[in-house]
């Protein structure tokens, strides 16, 4: 494949990133903005299939995985889950916004607006290729630098675990 | 040093009968009866008055550990904060040795005595724990090294005064009596507690000795004049000596029981005023203005109050009147300089005084709580121990040479003739008469003449037990003797002696020339007693002649207290105590009632206002505010995350591009 | 104007601008939704922007540790872990919340008021 795209004038990889990123963004839009929150459950999956493809473009193909096996794997799917259980048919639509949510946008417009700026005028050091995140290279810092967090999460994730079965049963409990 | 421990033991005993009294004497009494209450602080009150003797005997005299100038004991540091060192130290000098005898053998006695009077009462175990009180609150006052002490104990008087007067609290009248003498005294303890303030300022001690050293030593450097701080010093000793214009709470103390009018409102506290005008003798001597005004005070009360005891019918208030005037006789006596001879009839009349009352006691136990002396009279014969002691003490308090009251009452004119003040000796003289005269007017109403008790009590009446007699005739003794024991030779006895180096300092400030020796052609000492006595007996002859014993001119008396003009006018003034409970009423209830009015409702409306408006403003902030408290979680998310933006948007501005 | 967009999949700042919008966007989610499941969702944006940033931090950021890509990969995955615990909990607790509410809407939650 040719470094560079004919007629455009750039790389397939920059192609693929502006996809990924025009799709995360509207995707995301979507998530906050779509009324229909079985839809925005929808979008939020494609948001993070998105990113997925940018973590492969970014060299990171294992958390390229993990976010598949992870986000839409496990965690969409417990949103949809909690979205069929609490959806009330009955409930106004139209209200799917705060009253603050004009100051929301308004407060978050600046916070976008001051990160890009931050972004912009910092003068990073730059890499001068792509770093890949090898699955070896992964394994040997997780288990020796990081061995400390990594057990501190699989508790996090036992208490987590735990934590759901015990609302769980209660919820049947009442219900009996 | 056996007195190191002897001299604190003399208060400690009572503390602790007190402590115990308080603590125990309800279940005692209430198990065992009235005499297991009884036996500790009568106990504790005999034991420190061994103890007062053994240290009072060498004091007196001056001996190894005591000296000239008194023995300092110190407990402990009571106060050690920076610049202000306050010991719980004590002084024992021939003044405190003086006092401690007064205190501790009539209170021991009034101990003894209360055992008899009281037997009818329901607390007696009350009563007795607060006389211990009282008996350490005396003790301390008198015993005290240091100003802040003597305040303290000067304090405890009133609080245990005003429990005493009190005692009957179920009686209206006695709950509105012990309240004014508390509240009177109040104004006194302010202008004694500035005085004490001023002392600290002038020389930056509390300790007696030192200061009154420093503050004679630097004279007119003093920061605050010398003349102010005795006089706010004095302000105290009215207040709780009774003196004009504060006198007004002594009498309305007798709704007491009797034996505490005689402790603590004849024999003892009311001597608080002299003790501390004695023992500011340097102080008062370099500011001869307070002495006039001490002077004129003192000797104003004593003809006043005797002018009211003329007329008044309760037998305790002839009484209050008569301690009101001889205390008067006192503050002249310091007024003009004669020091030991306040003392002097300081303790004479301490035991008369203390005699009178228990025998006044006595009378009111045998007519059964009847103290209206119109509703006595020809009792004579059915008490006669009562009868017999009484008569000595009003003839000591007459001043009939050879008992007690002469000597003092004689020294107390001679000094004051002799150092110029004539005018307080025409006056005193005067009083004296007047004393003579009404004493034997409550004698006669009392004992003589045709008996006017009520026909349903008059068979029942009888002697008193002996708790009560025996007391009467103990204290009977040193009001015939002492004089003659400590009084001779006229002008340098005993106690002239004992008391010379407390006084010496205002002795050498004062530095009188030497009175004239003789006076119309006689010794000047000869002449003056001679018209004391003079005095006195022309004061008693007009007492028997209108009062009996042997017949009574009712109908003189009664022309005399029906009589117009002057004569009616002066029966009034004398019958409504010079209208000072209404000039009082006027002044402080009517006038400052008003003012008061017009403060509180300054207060409430003003201040009050004021502060209820922050706290209106606050809250209504508080409610406006409390909108922003919506309970919603997102609400608060919003506030932090703009707080976030807010913050890191600042930092940027601030800190400017990185790197 | 095209050579502007040269090697932009190499370009850290595209990546880390991304990553902002993505920030912000989920965290106007996460403040003006009124479903509950909605500002979990948010939350699962914001959190997915922060892991962005960290792997283009990762392969992008000159440093001299060899491994520092890998390192970020590892904070990555810590991070999905944390978010993986949260959404359980979270929407555990929403459904706790939603069984005696009886409603979804967070600002029907005004328990915080009284």
């Amino acid at each position: 494949m040719a470094d560079t795209i004919p007629l455009l004038g750039f790389g397939w990889n920059d192609l693929l990133f502006l996809v990924f990123a025009a799709i995360m963004v509207v995707t995301a839009l979507a998530v906050v903005l779509q009324r229909d929150i079985i839809r925005a459950g929808g979008a939020m999956i494609i948001c993070f299939a998105a990113l997925a493809g940018l973590y492969v473009i970014a060299g990171s193909p294992v958390i390229a995985a993990a976010q598949v096996l992870v986000y839409i794997g496990a965690i969409s799917v417990l949103v949809l889950f909690a979205i069929m259980l609490t959806q009330v048919k009955s409930a106004p639509r139209a209200l799917v916004f705060q009253t603050q949510a004009v100051p929301a946008a308004v407060a978050t417009v600046v916070l976008a607006l001051l990160i890009g700026v931050t972004v912009v005028a910092t003068d990073w050091p730059k890499q001068v290729a792509t770093q890949v995140a090898a699955a070896k290279d992964m394994a040997v810092t997780l288990f020796n630098d990081y061995t400390l967090p990594f057990e501190v999460v699989s508790v996090l994730l036992l208490a987590a675990v735990v934590g759901g079965v015990f609302l769980a049963k209660r919820e049947r409990a009442e219900a009996e | 040093m056996p007195y190191d421990t002897l001299i604190p033991l003399i208060p400690l005993l009572p503390i602790l009968g007190f402590a115990f009294t308080s603590l125990f004497g309800r279940r005692l009494q209430l198990r065992y009866g009235r005499w297991a209450s009884e036996l500790v602080p009568v106990g504790v009150v005999i034991a420190a008055w061994v103890v007062a003797m053994i240290v009072v005997v060498p004091a007196l005299q001056h001996q190894a550990p005591f000296g000239d100038s008194g023995l300092d004991v110190k407990a402990w540091t009571w106060i050690p904060a920076g610049g202000l060192q306050v010991d719980m130290g004590f002084h024992v000098d021939a003044l405190t040795a003086c006092l401690l005898i007064v205190v501790t053998t009539i209170g021991m006695l009034v101990h003894v005595y209360s055992i008899g009077y009281m037997a009818h009462d329901r607390a007696t175990w009350r009563f007795f724990a607060y006389l211990n009180l009282f008996m350490v609150s005396m003790l301390v006052l008198v015993l005290a090294n240091n100003w802040l002490l003597v305040f303290a104990g000067w304090e405890l008087v009133g609080l245990s005064s005003y429990s005493l007067i009190g005692f009957w609290y179920e009686r209206r009248s006695a709950a509105l009596a012990a309240k004014k003498a508390f509240i009177v005294n109040r104004v006194g303890d302010v202008g004694f507690a500035l005085g004490i303030m001023a002392i600290f300022l002038n020389t930056g001690t509390l300790n007696i000795q030192d200061s009154l050293a420093k503050l004679v030593s630097q004279g007119a450097s003093n920061t605050i004049p010398l003349t102010v701080v005795a006089l706010l010093v004095f302000c105290g000793a009215m207040g709780k000596s009774a003196q004009f214009p504060l006198h007004v709470w002594l009498p309305d103390a007798m709704e007491g029981p009797t034996p505490v009018s005689a402790l603590i409102h004849a024999a003892t506290m009311v001597n608080a005023g002299v003790y501390l005008v004695a023992r500011a003798n340097p102080l008062f001597a370099s500011a001869q203005d307070a002495m006039i005004v001490v002077a004129a005070i003192g000797i104003f009360t004593a003809f006043m109050a005797a002018s009211i005891a003329f007329t008044q019918t309760d037998i305790k208030r002839v009484l209050a009147f008569s301690t009101l005037s001889q205390l008067g006789y006192m503050f002249a006596a310091l007024g003009v300089g004669a020091f030991s001879a306040a003392i002097f009839h300081l303790m004479s009349h301490g035991f008369f005084k203390g005699l009178l009352f228990l025998d006044s006691g006595s009378v009111i136990h045998a007519v059964h709580d009847e103290q209206d002396m119109n509703r006595m009279g020809g009792l004579w014969r059915k008490i006669p121990i009562t009868h017999g002691t009484m008569l000595i003490a009003t003839i000591a308090i007459s001043g009939i040479p050879p008992l007690a009251g002469f000597f003092s009452k004689d020294e107390i004119l001679g000094e004051a003739f002799k150092n110029g003040f004539a005018w307080v000796w025409a006056i005193g003289v005067l009083v004296a008469i007047m004393t003579a005269f009404y004493m034997w007017r409550l004698m006669g109403k009392t004992f003589y003449g045709e008996s006017h008790v009520d026909p349903s009590v008059a068979p029942k009446v009888h002697e008193s037990a002996w708790q009560m007699t025996l007391p009467l005739v103990l204290l009977a003794i040193p009001s015939v003797f002492l004089g003659m024991a400590v009084g001779l030779p006229l002008g340098n006895g005993l106690l002239v002696q004992w008391l010379a180096p407390v006084f010496k300092g205002a002795e050498e400030i004062l530095a009188r020339p030497a009175a004239a020796e003789t006076l119309l052609g006689l010794p000047t000492d000869t002449v003056l007693i001679t018209i004391s006595v003079v005095a006195a007996v022309a004061g008693l002859v007009v007492g028997i002649g209108l009062f009996g014993p042997r017949r009574v001119r009712q109908e003189t008396i009664d022309r005399i207290s029906s009589a117009n003009g002057v004569m009616r006018f002066a029966y009034r003034l004398s019958l409504n105590k010079w209208w000072f409970d209404e000039l009082n009423d006027l002044l402080f209830i009517r006038i400052g009632g008003r003012v008061a009015a017009f403060l509180w409702w300054f207060d409430r409306t003003i201040v009050d206002g004021t502060v209820n408006g922050v706290g209106t403003v606050v809250r209504d902030a508080g409610t406006g505010l409390r909108q922003i408290q919506t309970g919603r979680v997102q609400n608060y998310a919003l506030g932090i995350a703009i707080g976030l933006i807010l913050m890191a948007g600042s930092l940027l501005l601030i800190v400017g591009q990185p790197r | 104007m095209l050579s502007a967009l040269n090697l932009i999949s190499q370009n850290l700042n595209a990546y880390l601008v991304l990553s902002g919008i993505l920030f912000s966007i989920g965290a106007f989610g996460f403040l003006a939704r009124r479903n509950a499941i909605s500002m979990l969702m948010s939350i699962e944006l914001m959190l997915n922007a922060v892991n962005l940033a960290f792997i283009a931090f990762g392969a992008f950021l000159y440093s001299s540790n060899a491994r520092h890509a890998a390192e970020a990969s590892v904070i990555a995955l810590i991070v999905m872990a944390a978010a993986a615990a949260e959404a359980t909990v979270g929407l555990a607790i929403v459904i706790a919340i939603y069984r005696n509410r009886k409603t979804p809407l967070v600002d029907e939650y005004d328990a915080m008021r009284q």
